[in-house]
Protein backbone atom coordinates (compact mmCIF):
# COMPACT_ATOMS: atom_id res chain seq x y z
CA UNK A 1 0.00 0.00 0.00
CA UNK A 2 0.99 3.41 -0.53
CA UNK A 3 -0.36 7.00 -0.51
CA UNK A 4 0.24 9.29 -2.87
CA UNK A 5 0.23 13.35 -0.62
CA UNK A 6 -1.90 15.67 -2.44
CA UNK A 7 -3.75 18.88 -0.27
CA UNK A 8 -5.16 20.33 -2.96
CA UNK A 9 -8.17 22.02 -3.77
CA UNK A 10 -10.89 19.90 -5.49
CA UNK A 11 -12.06 22.71 -7.08
CA UNK A 12 -8.96 24.08 -8.44
CA UNK A 13 -9.63 23.51 -12.26
CA UNK A 14 -12.97 25.48 -11.80
CA UNK A 15 -10.86 27.93 -9.49
CA UNK A 16 -8.68 28.64 -12.21
CA UNK A 17 -11.03 28.98 -14.99
CA UNK A 18 -13.03 31.42 -12.82
CA UNK A 19 -9.97 33.76 -12.42
CA UNK A 20 -9.25 33.75 -16.14
CA UNK A 21 -13.44 34.35 -16.38
CA UNK A 22 -12.94 37.30 -14.09
CA UNK A 23 -9.31 38.72 -15.74
CA UNK A 24 -10.79 38.70 -19.40
CA UNK A 25 -13.97 40.53 -17.84
CA UNK A 26 -12.04 43.00 -16.28
CA UNK A 27 -10.07 43.84 -19.20
CA UNK A 28 -12.98 44.14 -21.08
CA UNK A 29 -14.84 46.63 -18.75
CA UNK A 30 -17.57 44.70 -18.05
CA UNK A 31 -19.08 44.24 -14.70
CA UNK A 32 -20.38 40.39 -13.74
CA UNK A 33 -23.25 39.29 -11.46
CA UNK A 34 -24.09 35.86 -10.49
CA UNK A 35 -27.56 36.15 -10.12
CA UNK A 36 -28.93 32.97 -7.39
CA UNK A 37 -32.59 32.44 -6.53
CA UNK A 38 -35.08 29.67 -6.52
CA UNK A 39 -37.07 29.00 -10.06
CA UNK A 40 -40.08 30.86 -9.80
CA UNK A 41 -38.49 34.34 -7.86
CA UNK A 42 -38.58 35.93 -10.65
CA UNK A 43 -35.35 35.72 -11.84
CA UNK A 44 -35.92 36.33 -15.85
CA UNK A 45 -38.67 38.89 -15.12
CA UNK A 46 -36.50 40.70 -13.05
CA UNK A 47 -33.86 40.85 -15.80
CA UNK A 48 -36.34 41.96 -18.37
CA UNK A 49 -37.41 44.51 -16.29
CA UNK A 50 -33.83 45.54 -15.59
CA UNK A 51 -33.50 45.29 -20.12
CA UNK A 52 -36.53 48.04 -20.17
CA UNK A 53 -34.99 50.07 -17.70
CA UNK A 54 -31.10 50.46 -18.26
CA UNK A 55 -31.03 49.64 -22.38
CA UNK A 56 -30.59 53.36 -23.15
CA UNK A 57 -28.19 53.32 -20.14
CA UNK A 58 -25.82 50.69 -21.12
CA UNK A 59 -25.54 47.80 -22.62
CA UNK A 60 -25.97 44.07 -20.98
CA UNK A 61 -25.33 40.57 -21.56
CA UNK A 62 -26.81 37.46 -20.21
CA UNK A 63 -25.76 33.90 -19.78
CA UNK A 64 -29.35 31.97 -19.15
CA UNK A 65 -28.99 28.60 -17.51
CA UNK A 66 -31.75 25.78 -17.72
CA UNK A 67 -31.68 22.96 -17.78
CA UNK A 68 -33.70 23.01 -20.65
CA UNK A 69 -34.99 25.05 -23.27
CA UNK A 70 -34.04 28.46 -24.36
CA UNK A 71 -36.82 30.29 -23.36
CA UNK A 72 -34.92 32.13 -21.21
CA UNK A 73 -33.01 33.90 -24.01
CA UNK A 74 -35.98 34.31 -26.22
CA UNK A 75 -37.47 36.59 -23.52
CA UNK A 76 -34.13 38.54 -22.69
CA UNK A 77 -33.07 38.65 -26.33
CA UNK A 78 -36.40 40.48 -27.06
CA UNK A 79 -35.41 43.05 -24.82
CA UNK A 80 -32.33 43.79 -26.36
CA UNK A 81 -29.55 41.81 -24.33
CA UNK A 82 -26.85 39.84 -25.81
CA UNK A 83 -27.94 36.55 -24.50
CA UNK A 84 -26.43 32.90 -24.58
CA UNK A 85 -28.50 30.56 -23.20
CA UNK A 86 -26.62 27.59 -21.55
CA UNK A 87 -28.51 24.11 -21.12
CA UNK A 88 -26.85 22.05 -18.20
CA UNK A 89 -29.10 18.38 -19.09
CA UNK A 90 -29.42 17.42 -15.09
CA UNK A 91 -26.34 19.82 -13.52
CA UNK A 92 -27.85 22.35 -10.81
CA UNK A 93 -25.74 24.77 -11.57
CA UNK A 94 -23.02 26.59 -13.69
CA UNK A 95 -19.72 26.53 -13.28
CA UNK A 96 -16.85 28.32 -14.55
CA UNK A 97 -15.61 26.57 -17.33
CA UNK A 98 -19.95 26.49 -19.32
CA UNK A 99 -19.23 30.65 -18.28
CA UNK A 100 -16.09 30.72 -20.22
CA UNK A 101 -17.98 29.16 -23.19
CA UNK A 102 -20.78 31.30 -23.17
CA UNK A 103 -18.52 34.13 -22.06
CA UNK A 104 -16.68 33.28 -25.93
CA UNK A 105 -20.00 33.84 -27.49
CA UNK A 106 -20.69 37.18 -25.77
CA UNK A 107 -19.08 40.38 -27.90
CA UNK A 108 -18.05 42.08 -25.20
CA UNK A 109 -17.09 44.57 -26.98
CA UNK A 110 -19.05 47.95 -25.72
CA UNK A 111 -20.96 46.00 -22.93
CA UNK A 112 -21.08 47.28 -19.73
CA UNK A 113 -22.46 44.72 -17.87
CA UNK A 114 -22.43 40.28 -17.99
CA UNK A 115 -25.66 39.07 -15.72
CA UNK A 116 -24.90 35.45 -14.95
CA UNK A 117 -28.43 33.75 -14.67
CA UNK A 118 -28.23 30.99 -12.40
CA UNK A 119 -29.78 27.67 -12.63
CA UNK A 120 -32.88 28.18 -10.35
CA UNK A 121 -31.42 26.80 -7.05
CA UNK A 122 -30.94 28.37 -3.83
CA UNK A 123 -27.95 25.42 -2.88
CA UNK A 124 -25.75 24.43 -5.50
CA UNK A 125 -24.49 27.04 -6.86
CA UNK A 126 -23.21 29.11 -4.17
CA UNK A 127 -19.71 27.33 -3.52
CA UNK A 128 -19.14 27.57 -7.47
CA UNK A 129 -16.57 30.64 -8.39
CA UNK A 130 -17.64 31.59 -12.08
CA UNK A 131 -15.71 34.61 -12.29
CA UNK A 132 -18.32 37.00 -11.06
CA UNK A 133 -17.48 40.50 -8.95
CA UNK A 134 -20.74 39.91 -7.34
CA UNK A 135 -23.18 37.40 -6.03
CA UNK A 136 -26.99 38.59 -6.01
CA UNK A 137 -29.08 36.67 -3.95
CA UNK A 138 -32.90 36.62 -4.50
CA UNK A 139 -35.71 35.79 -2.43
CA UNK A 140 -39.35 36.43 -2.67
CA UNK A 141 -41.89 36.60 -0.29
CA UNK A 142 -44.21 33.87 -1.59
CA UNK A 143 -40.99 31.49 -0.64
CA UNK A 144 -41.82 32.45 3.02
CA UNK A 145 -40.17 34.33 5.40
CA UNK A 146 -37.81 31.99 6.78
CA UNK A 147 -36.32 30.80 3.16
CA UNK A 148 -32.54 33.17 4.70
CA UNK A 149 -32.58 30.93 8.06
CA UNK A 150 -32.90 27.90 5.53
CA UNK A 151 -30.45 28.96 2.90
CA UNK A 152 -27.15 30.25 5.15
CA UNK A 153 -24.50 29.61 2.92
CA UNK A 154 -25.82 32.01 0.22
CA UNK A 155 -27.15 34.56 2.53
CA UNK A 156 -23.88 35.06 3.55
CA UNK A 157 -22.12 34.53 0.39
CA UNK A 158 -23.91 36.84 -1.26
CA UNK A 159 -22.78 40.97 -1.77
CA UNK A 160 -26.65 42.00 -2.06
CA UNK A 161 -30.13 40.26 -1.53
CA UNK A 162 -33.25 40.96 -3.60
CA UNK A 163 -36.30 40.33 -1.95
CA UNK A 164 -38.98 40.51 -4.60
CA UNK A 165 -42.94 39.96 -4.88
CA UNK A 166 -43.38 42.51 -1.84
CA UNK A 167 -46.66 43.62 -3.77
CA UNK A 168 -47.89 40.02 -2.41
CA UNK A 169 -46.74 40.08 0.74
CA UNK A 170 -50.48 40.99 2.35
CA UNK A 171 -51.43 38.28 0.52
CA UNK A 172 -49.01 35.33 2.25
CA UNK A 173 -47.69 34.28 5.05
CA UNK A 174 -43.97 36.57 5.37
CA UNK A 175 -42.86 38.68 8.22
CA UNK A 176 -40.35 40.93 6.78
CA UNK A 177 -38.84 41.43 10.69
CA UNK A 178 -38.27 37.55 11.09
CA UNK A 179 -36.52 37.81 7.37
CA UNK A 180 -34.36 40.57 7.99
CA UNK A 181 -33.48 39.61 11.53
CA UNK A 182 -32.22 35.96 10.02
CA UNK A 183 -30.40 38.20 7.41
CA UNK A 184 -28.66 40.13 9.54
CA UNK A 185 -27.61 37.28 11.91
CA UNK A 186 -26.23 35.33 8.68
CA UNK A 187 -24.40 38.25 7.19
CA UNK A 188 -24.47 41.59 9.14
CA UNK A 189 -23.02 43.12 6.11
CA UNK A 190 -25.34 42.31 3.11
CA UNK A 191 -27.69 45.28 1.77
CA UNK A 192 -31.40 43.68 1.21
CA UNK A 193 -33.23 45.69 -1.08
CA UNK A 194 -37.14 45.01 -1.45
CA UNK A 195 -38.29 45.44 -5.19
CA UNK A 196 -41.84 44.67 -6.77
CA UNK A 197 -41.23 43.45 -10.39
CA UNK A 198 -44.88 43.63 -11.02
CA UNK A 199 -45.54 46.99 -9.76
CA UNK A 200 -41.64 48.02 -11.60
CA UNK A 201 -40.50 49.31 -7.69
CA UNK A 202 -36.77 48.51 -8.76
CA UNK A 203 -35.23 51.83 -8.49
CA UNK A 204 -32.92 50.80 -5.47
CA UNK A 205 -32.04 47.81 -7.07
CA UNK A 206 -31.25 50.16 -10.39
CA UNK A 207 -29.10 52.28 -8.22
CA UNK A 208 -27.13 49.21 -7.12
CA UNK A 209 -26.61 47.80 -10.27
CA UNK A 210 -25.75 50.69 -12.24
CA UNK A 211 -23.43 52.50 -9.16
CA UNK A 212 -21.53 49.16 -9.03
CA UNK A 213 -20.79 48.88 -12.56
CA UNK A 214 -20.05 52.18 -12.87
CA UNK A 215 -17.68 51.80 -9.90
CA UNK A 216 -15.99 48.75 -11.39
CA UNK A 217 -15.44 50.16 -14.90
CA UNK A 218 -13.78 53.16 -13.64
CA UNK A 219 -10.96 50.77 -12.16
CA UNK A 220 -10.78 49.11 -15.13
CA UNK A 221 -7.82 49.04 -17.03
CA UNK A 222 -9.51 50.15 -20.18
CA UNK A 223 -11.95 52.87 -21.18
CA UNK A 224 -15.84 51.68 -21.47
CA UNK A 225 -16.18 53.02 -25.15
CA UNK A 226 -19.17 54.59 -26.35
CA UNK A 227 -21.99 53.54 -24.61
CA UNK B 1 -27.16 17.71 -5.83
CA UNK B 2 -23.46 19.59 -6.47
CA UNK B 3 -22.10 16.25 -5.66
CA UNK B 4 -21.91 15.03 -8.98
CA UNK B 5 -20.07 18.29 -9.39
CA UNK B 6 -17.49 17.81 -7.30
CA UNK B 7 -17.09 13.90 -7.62
CA UNK B 8 -16.49 14.45 -11.60
CA UNK B 9 -13.46 16.86 -10.26
CA UNK B 10 -11.88 14.57 -7.86
CA UNK B 11 -11.77 11.87 -10.35
CA UNK B 12 -10.08 14.59 -12.72
CA UNK B 13 -7.56 15.28 -9.80
CA UNK B 14 -7.31 11.68 -8.75
CA UNK B 15 -6.01 10.89 -12.23
CA UNK B 16 -3.92 13.31 -12.22
CA UNK B 17 -1.89 12.85 -9.33
CA UNK B 18 -1.58 8.67 -9.77
CA UNK B 19 0.18 6.68 -12.41
CA UNK B 20 -2.15 5.13 -15.12
CA UNK B 21 -1.78 1.92 -14.28
CA UNK B 22 -2.14 2.42 -10.40
CA UNK B 23 -4.74 0.36 -8.75
CA UNK B 24 -6.87 3.35 -6.61
CA UNK B 25 -8.23 1.59 -3.13
CA UNK B 26 -9.17 5.62 -1.50
CA UNK B 27 -9.58 8.77 -1.82
CA UNK B 28 -8.84 11.13 1.23
CA UNK B 29 -10.95 14.31 1.55
CA UNK B 30 -12.08 16.70 4.19
CA UNK B 31 -14.33 18.68 3.70
CA UNK B 32 -15.21 22.10 5.35
CA UNK B 33 -19.51 22.76 6.68
CA UNK B 34 -19.70 25.68 4.51
CA UNK B 35 -19.50 23.39 1.60
CA UNK B 36 -22.79 21.99 2.39
CA UNK B 37 -21.63 18.30 1.34
CA UNK B 38 -23.99 15.57 2.13
CA UNK B 39 -22.34 12.34 2.87
CA UNK B 40 -24.88 10.00 1.30
CA UNK B 41 -24.99 12.27 -1.64
CA UNK B 42 -21.08 12.72 -1.84
CA UNK B 43 -20.72 8.53 -1.73
CA UNK B 44 -23.50 7.84 -4.26
CA UNK B 45 -22.26 10.71 -6.71
CA UNK B 46 -18.47 9.54 -6.22
CA UNK B 47 -19.59 5.44 -7.42
CA UNK B 48 -21.37 7.29 -10.44
CA UNK B 49 -18.77 9.11 -11.33
CA UNK B 50 -16.29 6.66 -10.86
CA UNK B 51 -18.30 3.16 -12.12
CA UNK B 52 -17.17 1.80 -15.23
CA UNK B 53 -13.86 3.13 -14.98
CA UNK B 54 -10.32 2.38 -13.49
CA UNK B 55 -11.54 3.86 -10.48
CA UNK B 56 -14.28 1.85 -9.71
CA UNK B 57 -14.32 0.34 -6.04
CA UNK B 58 -12.07 3.02 -4.84
CA UNK B 59 -13.42 3.98 -0.93
CA UNK B 60 -13.84 7.91 -1.22
CA UNK B 61 -13.28 8.90 2.84
CA UNK B 62 -14.52 12.10 4.05
CA UNK B 63 -13.62 13.96 6.73
CA UNK B 64 -15.71 16.75 7.68
CA UNK B 65 -14.17 19.27 9.91
CA UNK B 66 -16.18 21.28 11.99
CA UNK B 67 -17.16 25.53 11.62
CA UNK B 68 -14.24 27.80 12.21
CA UNK B 69 -15.36 30.90 13.29
CA UNK B 70 -14.08 34.33 14.46
CA UNK B 71 -16.37 36.74 16.29
CA UNK B 72 -15.93 40.33 15.18
CA UNK B 73 -17.37 41.79 18.41
CA UNK B 74 -14.29 40.19 20.54
CA UNK B 75 -11.94 38.87 17.98
CA UNK B 76 -12.24 35.43 19.96
CA UNK B 77 -11.10 32.69 17.39
CA UNK B 78 -13.00 28.86 18.30
CA UNK B 79 -14.38 26.23 15.95
CA UNK B 80 -17.68 24.39 16.85
CA UNK B 81 -20.44 22.16 15.55
CA UNK B 82 -22.69 24.79 14.61
CA UNK B 83 -22.98 28.07 12.78
CA UNK B 84 -24.77 30.51 12.90
CA UNK B 85 -24.08 30.77 16.73
CA UNK B 86 -24.06 33.48 19.18
CA UNK B 87 -20.58 34.34 20.82
CA UNK B 88 -19.84 33.69 24.68
CA UNK B 89 -19.30 37.72 24.98
CA UNK B 90 -22.85 37.92 23.25
CA UNK B 91 -22.24 39.27 19.84
CA UNK B 92 -24.35 37.35 17.15
CA UNK B 93 -21.65 38.79 14.79
CA UNK B 94 -19.92 35.44 14.09
CA UNK B 95 -18.08 34.99 11.17
CA UNK B 96 -17.28 31.43 9.27
CA UNK B 97 -14.84 32.91 7.23
CA UNK B 98 -12.41 29.43 5.93
CA UNK B 99 -14.96 26.86 6.42
CA UNK B 100 -15.79 26.47 2.57
CA UNK B 101 -12.40 23.78 2.64
CA UNK B 102 -12.73 20.77 0.15
CA UNK B 103 -9.16 19.58 0.17
CA UNK B 104 -7.75 16.12 -1.61
CA UNK B 105 -5.48 15.35 1.25
CA UNK B 106 -4.27 11.63 -0.35
CA UNK B 107 -4.43 9.02 -2.51
CA UNK B 108 -4.28 5.41 -1.27
CA UNK B 109 -2.83 2.74 -3.94
CA UNK B 110 -1.66 -0.41 -4.59
CA UNK B 111 1.77 -0.73 -5.60
CA UNK B 112 2.47 -4.47 -5.87
CA UNK B 113 3.41 -4.80 -9.49
CA UNK B 114 6.81 -2.86 -8.69
CA UNK B 115 8.33 -2.78 -5.22
CA UNK B 116 11.78 -1.92 -6.34
CA UNK B 117 11.39 1.69 -7.29
CA UNK B 118 9.83 4.41 -5.41
CA UNK B 119 7.05 5.67 -7.50
CA UNK B 120 6.93 9.27 -8.57
CA UNK B 121 4.01 11.21 -9.89
CA UNK B 122 5.52 12.05 -13.46
CA UNK B 123 3.41 14.97 -13.64
CA UNK B 124 3.58 16.46 -11.01
CA UNK B 125 6.38 15.31 -9.40
CA UNK B 126 4.74 13.70 -5.87
CA UNK B 127 6.90 11.07 -4.10
CA UNK B 128 4.82 8.00 -3.62
CA UNK B 129 5.47 7.08 -0.04
CA UNK B 130 5.96 3.50 0.56
CA UNK B 131 4.93 1.02 3.54
CA UNK B 132 2.34 3.87 4.58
Amino acid sequence: MAEVKVVQNVLKHNDEIAAMNRETLKQAGVYCIDLIGAPGCGKTSLLEATLEQLHDKMNIGIIAGDLATDRDAQRLHAKGARVVQVNTGKGCHLDANQVRHAIDGIDLNGLDLLVIENVGNLICPVGFDLGQAAKVGMFSVCEGDDKAAKHPHLVYAANVLLLNKTDLMEHVKFDPNIFRQDVQRLNPDVPVIDISVARAQLDRWLDWLTSNTRAAQAVSPVPTGNS
Amino acid sequence: MHEMSIATALVGLTREHVPKQAQVRCVRVRVGPMQAIEPEAMTFAWEAATGGTELEGAELSLTYVPWSLHCRGCDRRWEHSDWPVICDCGSADVDPAGSDELTLLSIEIDDEQDDDQEPVNRETGSVIRKGV
